[in-house]
């Protein structure tokens, strides 16, 4: 139509289609997400006249959306990472203005803290002072709580903010889900609606402030998300579907996110960037490392205190108890510290210890002392002596050559009456317990060469210590802090608990101590027990001689009791036994039985079982009913067990158990097919039921084995509690066990020390004795070495050091400090905690200081990048709306353009519209 | 090719800036009226560590001065009380030398013990000094009871303890804070008369003077005059160590004093404002805040549409 009324009505309609989209500019104007549409107008093909071609008019060709999709996806990232730094700035200066503060923050009620300790040093007998000091520790107790719990409530923020991006993003991709259906409906880019395609880009906008996001576009526009490093990872927008993305409220980190929680559940570990990435990193840069070092923090505040504390004594010259504690059902350490007393005279201003110099002292020498708490040892300090009498349980010993001893362990100080048993001992073999400092209070008096290999320091001894036997095996006021020890065998008189008819308990009935001794071996011969080896109930015993007929003569139970009685003792009386038991448990009825050779049930031939006995009642009437053959009679114990003895008039005879016809260990007893041989009974008058005990001790050459000789078991006994730590020792080659038996518990080394008051004797320049006051037991004897520098005298942890040389009769007193209420000893070393270097090489307030230094560093970095990459977000701003803004200016010119171009148009058709009316207007 | 702004963007921008204006006018505002220059620690977060380490030197530099002031009264008390005993002992020593002298009586002796005994009374007073709390000052660290009394034979013995207390003046420097009763009321070396030697206490030896000037007993009374001596001797040099503490204390208090000078004055360059800079600062943002107002209000009237009829 390359007529004028065609081209210029084609004009008018395209130009009037062009104002339209320039007016939609002028409306959106402010419209969040709308890009500028611009009007395409083409020329109409020509028509060819002849040779020319002839314009036809213009033609409306699209509304063209202005985008730039570089400038889109850079918008998308800078958004992403400005949106990373705002939740860290914000909540790292929360963090600061709480940690940092000087009312809030820890690091002044720290400071008060020390300086109250400064104050109570300068004055620790008021208890105005002390009181002031305990309530300034409930404060840092209270400022603990305080950081703690504030920390917490940004923690809890933190999570609420998290949870709710969580929910945007959720939206967002839902939201995107629905704009990719409507997309579908169209195949190509260019004809997708406008608008449609702002939605979509304004909603990817949006979840890039929420989290950093990949994105892929289809031909037609739709949009595929990501939240993985690639496109393909962590998808939670495909086509029409989107995935929801979760908090795992069940893993440790509370900031662990899942990708679709509620269906096909995976670990979201990458997502990174925007508000969401934002919040992680602060959570794990920031407040999770203040909240754990808070929390370090106030544990070893409290173990500092607490030990600082327990080494000293309070007010009332106790010692000193926790000052702080832990409560442990407080989620935070930090939120759960406490003090534990609200009495001022507790705090252990104190040290442990004090010396004071004798008003007689012939030297104006000043001393000052020192205590180092000594590690605590166990009760018996070899795990393989287990506290088990019974011989099997033994701990076996081997003694060699030169090595002609064993320190079996140590016996700690406080340890309930034990008692240590030498079975097998091979002649010469002894058991020994000698104190650190060399007092042997146990066995027997040891040679100078055992003497000289066994007290060094590598066997636990102190250095010098020097071999002492004042102690040896004595008893009561004699004995060795008092303490009461036996070596030997012995028996003690025992209460018996007896009881009314109504059950109430009546005085005790003391029972006369009776000896038995294990079976004699009868083969031995000759002279088995030396003369002067034994001592019973202190009478030295004659020799033990084999005197039963034979070639050689060999032993019997008589010889031992004619031994026994030759000692002369008139309370002690001597008689013989055999008591053979076979437990009811292992008696077995089918098996044949002979006693002394005498046959009590035989299996008869082609029978399976004797017929004599089915059960333990008839077993034991076949066996009485031979006692006028066997000499043995049985009966059963009162816990059921089958026990044989000898008739009246042959105690002690030797009983042998056999089966019928042969050797074999299977009889009705179930017991070793041997002879058992008999055993000695003692038993002594009771006069005095606190002595009247039976006790063989050794002669001056006797050892364990003579005493194993005539039946007896050897042990070395301490009554009542161990008066110090002891070294148990075996001496003497050959192999022997060893079992021990023990009760209580080691007693506090400290209070044992404090409890004790010891004098320290100087008896000429170089030498000194350390004595326990209270018992006169002189515990050391030392040489005092002038010639080293700073010479100390140490003693169980205590090291006491003089001014000047002292002079012979100068003696210090050593003792617990139960009144020294003016003493500021141990508050001072509280008040250096504030100089001493606790946390990997920082004091406590530097700790502190560290971690608010660390977030003040971090918060200061976060300001910076997000002023830097808020201009380059401006920037990237700036590049999408040079594209796709809308300026009014701009629109003003094109509205001015178009309608000049419109009316040109109009003015056009007029045109044709007069050419035709002067066509028809010719006549 | 010029970059074309967007109607939109130019307001945002226009308004973000305003705010950024206002903002740093309320900050400067907040300062002047706080006159810090750091009114909270995220103002200023890298330096929060250092105004707390600051702080902390600061309350650890005033627990040692509170410390000194503590110190000075007990060592005040110290001094006043063995300066006053070492008087004492002047006296003793005239009346001893009087005792000594050939012309004297037995009455006049016993008149001249009458008066030593109420001078050693007076010593034992001053030895048995309690402070205000009520605490012997010479026992030691058994400051409940007194420092001398009779002990279990009835002899007045020392009955305190030998703790010598040290208080911490300094980040490196200690001060002793008493004087254990037996270090300046000293006792005495005498020949035990077996060949070797055995102490006696102050009072002890004081009271064997007193017994022998009351009986004439010439050989008591010249050893007495030479253990006079030596009392006096340990009670100046005890007199002496406490002078020493004190001046020290003094000295100590005048360093820390410096110390403290040194640190507010770095606290207060980082923490505290500089008006002068406050203000022009102030003026500044003002002057811009003005501009970027009438500048907007301006601007953003300009429209093509204004000249569309």
């Amino acid at each position: 139509m390359s007529d004028l009324l065609g081209i210029s009505s084609s004009a008018v309609a395209a130009y009037q289609r062009a104002l339209t989209t320039v007016s939609n500019n002028i409306a959106n104007a402010s419209t969040e997400g709308y890009s500028r549409q611009v009007a395409s107008l083409e020329a109409n093909s020509p028509e060819k006249l002849a040779t020319n071609f002839i314009g036809t008019g213009v033609s409306y060709g699209a509304v063209a959306r202005q985008v730039d999709v570089f400038a889109e996806k850079n918008l998308l990232n800078s958004n992403s990472d400005l949106a990373t730094q705002t939740p860290i700035v914000d909540y790292s200066q929360r963090v600061i203005d709480i940690m940092g503060d000087k009312t809030v923050g820890l690091s002044s009620a720290l400071d008060q803290f020390f300086t109250d300790a400064n104050a109570l040093s300068t004055d620790p007998a008021s208890s105005v002072v002390r009181n002031q000091f305990l309530t300034t520790t409930g404060g840092v107790t209270s400022r603990f709580a305080e950081v703690s719990t504030q920390l917490n409530s940004v923690s809890n923020d933190t999570k609420q903010a998290l949870d709710s991006a969580i929910s945007q993003v959720n939206t967002l991709t839902g939201q995107l889900a629905l704009v990719n259906g409507q997309l579908t409906s169209n195949a190509k880019l260019a004809n997708q609606p406008s608008e449609l395609l702002d939605r979509r880009d304004l909603l990817l906008r949006q979840l890039s402030n929420l989290t950093r996001i990949n994105t892929s576009f289809t031909a037609n526009g739709t949009v595929t998300v990501s939240l993985g490093g690639t496109i393909s990872q962590s998808v939670v927008v495909n086509g029409q579907k989107s995935v929801p993305i979760g908090r795992n409220d069940k893993s440790a980190d509370p900031f662990g996110l899942l990708l679709d929680p509620y269906g096909n559940t995976q670990s979201l570990a990458d997502a990174s960037g925007g508000t969401i990435g934002g919040l992680k990193t602060f959570m794990s840069q920031i407040l999770d490392p203040a909240q754990k070092s808070l929390n370090l923090l106030a544990k070893t505040f409290v173990d500092q205190v607490n030990t600082v504390q327990r080494n000293g004594v309070d007010a009332y010259g106790n010692s000193g108890v926790d000052l702080l504690k832990i409560d442990l059902t407080v989620p935070n350490e930090a939120a759960g510290m406490q003090v534990t007393f609200s009495d001022g005279l507790r705090l252990a201003t104190g040290s442990k210890f004090r010396v004071a110099e004798n008003v007689s002292n012939p030297s104006s020498v000043q001393a000052t002392v020192n205590y180092t708490p000594i590690p605590p040892i166990p009760s018996v300090s070899n795990p393989f002596l287990v506290n088990n009498p019974n011989p099997a349980s033994g701990l076996k010993v081997v003694n060699q050559g030169s090595k002609d001893y064993t320190i079996l362990a140590t016996v700690a100080a406080g340890l309930n009456s034990p008692a240590f048993y030498l079975d097998n001992a091979q002649p010469g073999q002894q058991l020994q317990m000698i104190t650190r400092d060399g007092r042997q209070i146990l066995g027997q008096p040891m040679t100078t060469d055992q003497q000289f290999k066994i007290l060094t320091p590598d066997n636990g001894f102190t250095q010098p210590a020097t071999y002492n036997t004042k102690y040896l095996n004595t008893v009561g006021v004699n004995g060795y802090l008092g303490a009461d020890v036996f070596y030997g065998i012995k028996a003690d008189p025992i209460n018996s608990q007896q009881f009314d008819g109504v059950g109430n308990p009546l005085p005790p009935v003391p029972i006369a101590a009776v000896l038995t001794s294990n079976r004699i071996d009868l083969t031995q011969t000759g002279t088995v027990v030396p003369k002067g080896a034994l001592v019973i109930n202190e009478v030295p015993m004659g020799a033990l001689v084999a005197t039963s007929p034979g070639n050689p003569a060999t032993l019997s139970l008589n010889d031992i009791s004619n031994w026994i009685n030759l000692a002369g003792l008139t309370d002690v009386h001597v008689s013989q036994t055999n008591l053979v038991t076979a437990p009811a448990k292992t008696l077995n009825f089918e098996k044949a039985l002979s006693i002394n050779g005498v046959d009590i049930g035989v299996i008869p031939p082609g029978g399976l079982e004797p017929t004599q006995y089915n059960n333990s009642k008839t077993l034991i009437a076949a066996i009485n009913a031979k006692s006028a053959q066997t000499n043995v009679v049985a009966n059963l114990s009162i816990n059921g067990d089958l026990q044989l003895f000898n008739v009246p008039g042959h105690e002690g005879d030797t009983i042998r158990i056999g089966q019928s016809g042969s050797t074999g260990s299977n009889n009705a007893l179930n017991l070793a097919s041997q002879s058992y041989t008999g055993q000695i009974v003692l038993t002594r008058d009771l006069s005095d039921p606190k002595q009247s005990s039976i006790r063989i001790s050794f002669g001056k050459n006797g050892t364990p084995a003579d005493l194993a000789k005539a039946g007896f078991r050897t042990g070395a006994y301490i009554n009542g509690p161990v008066p110090d730590d002891l070294q148990l020792i075996m001496t003497g080659n050959g192999t022997a066990s060893v079992a021990a038996s023990y009760t209580g518990t080691p007693s506090d080394h400290q209070e044992k020390l404090r409890a004790q008051s010891l004098s320290i004797k100087f008896t000429a320049a170089n030498h000194y004795t350390i004595t326990d006051v209270k018992t006169g037991t002189e515990l050391a004897s030392r040489d005092y070495d002038n010639s080293v520098l700073n010479p100390v005298v140490k003693y169980e942890g205590l090291s006491i050091q003089l001014s000047a040389p002292p002079t012979p009769g100068d003696v210090f007193q050593v003792d617990g400090n139960q009144d020294g209420l003016g003493n500021n000893q141990n508050i001072k070393i509280m008040a250096e905690l504030a100089k001493k270097k606790v946390l990997n090489g920082l004091t406590i307030s530097d700790s502190y200081i560290d971690q608010v230094n660390k977030v003040g560093n971090t918060s200061q970095q976060a300001t910076i990048t997000q002023q830097a990459l808020t201009v380059v977000n401006n920037q990237a701003v700036a590049a999408r709306d040079k594209v796709s803004g809308v300026n009014l200016d701009d629109e003003a010119a094109s509205l001015i353009r178009y309608q000049q171009a419109y009316q040109a148009a109009a003015k056009a058709m007029q045109v044709s519209s007069q050419l035709f009316d002067s066509i028809v207007q010719i006549r | 090719m010029v970059m074309k702004v967007s109607t939109g963007q130019y307001f945002d921008n226009a308004s973000s800036q305003l705010a950024t204006l206002q903002n740093s006018l309320s900050q400067t505002q907040t300062q002047l009226s706080t006159s810090l220059q750091i009114v909270k620690p995220s103002d200023a977060p890298d330096k929060a560590s250092l105004v707390t380490r600051l702080n902390t030197e600061i309350a650890k530099q005033n627990a040692y001065v509170a410390s000194i002031k503590t110190l000075q009264n007990n060592l005040t008390a110290q001094d006043t009380a063995l300066k006053s005993a070492n008087d004492v002992m002047g006296r003793i020593k005239e009346l001893t030398v009087q005792a000594n002298n050939d012309t004297m009586g037995p009455s006049d002796r016993k008149t001249i013990a009458q008066e030593m005994t109420q001078l050693r009374d007076q010593i034992l007073s001053i030895a048995n000094t309690q402070d205000s709390n009520g605490n012997f000052i010479f026992a030691g660290s058994r400051v409940g009871q007194p420092a001398f009394g009779p002990d279990a034979k009835g002899m007045i013995n020392y009955q305190g303890d030998q703790t010598r207390l040290t208080v911490a003046v300094g980040d490196s420097r200690v001060i002793s804070m008493n004087t254990p009763g037996s270090d300046a009321f000293t006792r005495l070396v005498r020949d035990d008369g077996k060949g070797g030697k055995v102490g006696v206490g102050f009072f002890q030896a004081m009271g064997d003077l007193i017994t022998s000037i009351q009986t004439s007993d010439r050989v008591g009374m010249q050893q007495g005059l030479k253990e006079i001596d030596t009392m006096t001797l340990g009670l100046s040099d005890a007199n002496a160590k406490v002078g020493t503490s004190l001046n020290i204390a003094d000295m100590q208090s005048s360093i820390l004093g410096e110390v403290n000078l040194r640190l507010q004055s770095t606290l207060s360059d980082i923490q505290d404002l500089d008006y002068t800079k406050a203000i022009t600062k102030m003026n500044k943002d003002e002057l811009a805040l003005q501009a970027a107002q009438s500048g907007f209000a301006k601007i953003s009237k300009l429209s093509l549409f204004n000249y569309i009829n």
